[in-house]
């Protein structure tokens, strides 16, 4: 049986929206470990953005905004599949475990 | 004694300690702005297996996005200027010490990735078919990770004050 080829109506936004995500998810992550293990990253980030936790959001915000717009140009007449929805779905179940798993891991080993 | 007065109203204007304000009520602001994004959550999840119509997903889905960037907002400053007091007590204690530096540190950097996901909500809402049940699932996933991240960030949150409460007792001689 053939899959709905349109399912989804704005199919670049959605793709493009999903596929930020787990770049910033990811990012946000490694960001963590950067940080806290380099002093200079640390310290930068306090200086430019007044507190090193503001600075990782916005930082990661603009990862978002950034990857959010060059997957919208890139894949722009992207057609969305039934399997591809299943696909994005596990991947932000993915993205979103390893960039919890990162954070909790580190922050777990530095405490011990 | 004229001087005395003056050099103990000139230290507690002088010295960072005496003038930072130890979080108060407003740390509540943040708590139940969360705590209404995971209300929301819930019922949109709801919503969506009962097949709602797109108008209400999509104002759902905004409002939950905007009460998740209202919660980091409210919690800027309890968080980067006022809670700096409490972490020195806390972390000055064996007992209490974890809720900091795990409980604290991994709350405070798992909530960007449920920012990004919250905001994910409404662009997918305005992407997707309604009618059709994968991208239904696929909001209903986001919605879970949502819902099972808020909790555990409430934990943490409830962790962390029970540990200020105690650090502050121990510092007390309780």
């Amino acid at each position: 049986m053939e899959e709905t080829k349109t399912m989804i109506k704005k199919g670049p936004i959605i793709f493009s929206s999903v596929i930020g995500y787990i770049v910033a998810a990811i990012f946000n992550a490694i960001l963590v470990v950067i940080k806290e293990t380099n002093k200079s990253v640390f310290n930068w980030l306090k200086v430019s953005f007044t507190h090193h936790w503001i600075g990782q959001g916005v930082l990661v915000i603009v990862v978002f905004i950034v990857v959010l717009l060059i997957t919208m140009l890139v894949y722009k007449n992207i057609q969305f599949t039934d399997k591809l929805a299943r696909r994005l779905g596990y991947m932000v179940v993915i993205a979103t475990l390893i960039s919890i798993i990162i954070i909790a891991g580190f922050y777990a080993i530095e405490a011990i | 004694m004229f001087f005395d007065a003056a050099i103990l109203v000139a230290d507690l204007i002088t010295s960072p300690i005496n003038t930072m304000v130890s979080p108060g009520i407003e740390v509540g602001i943040h708590v139940f702005l969360a705590l209404l994004a995971l209300a929301a959550s819930a019922t949109l999840f709801g919503m969506l297996y009962t097949r709602a119509s797109k108008n209400i997903v999509m104002i759902f889905s905004i409002v939950i996005a905007v009460l998740v960037w209202l919660s980091w907002f409210s919690v800027i400053n309890v968080y980067t200027i006022e809670y700096a007091i409490d972490r020195t007590v806390i972390k000055s204690y064996e007992q209490t010490a974890l809720a900091h530096e795990f409980g604290m540190e991994v709350k405070e950097h798992i909530f960007y990735t449920g920012l990004i996901l919250a905001t994910l909500l409404p662009l997918i809402a305005y992407g997707i078919n309604i009618e059709n049940p994968e991208g239904r699932k696929l909001m209903m996933l986001i919605l879970v990770l949502i819902i099972a991240g808020g909790i555990l960030m409430e934990v943490f949150g409830g962790w962390i004050s029970i540990a200020a409460k105690q650090a502050w007792s121990l510092k007390g001689g309780a």
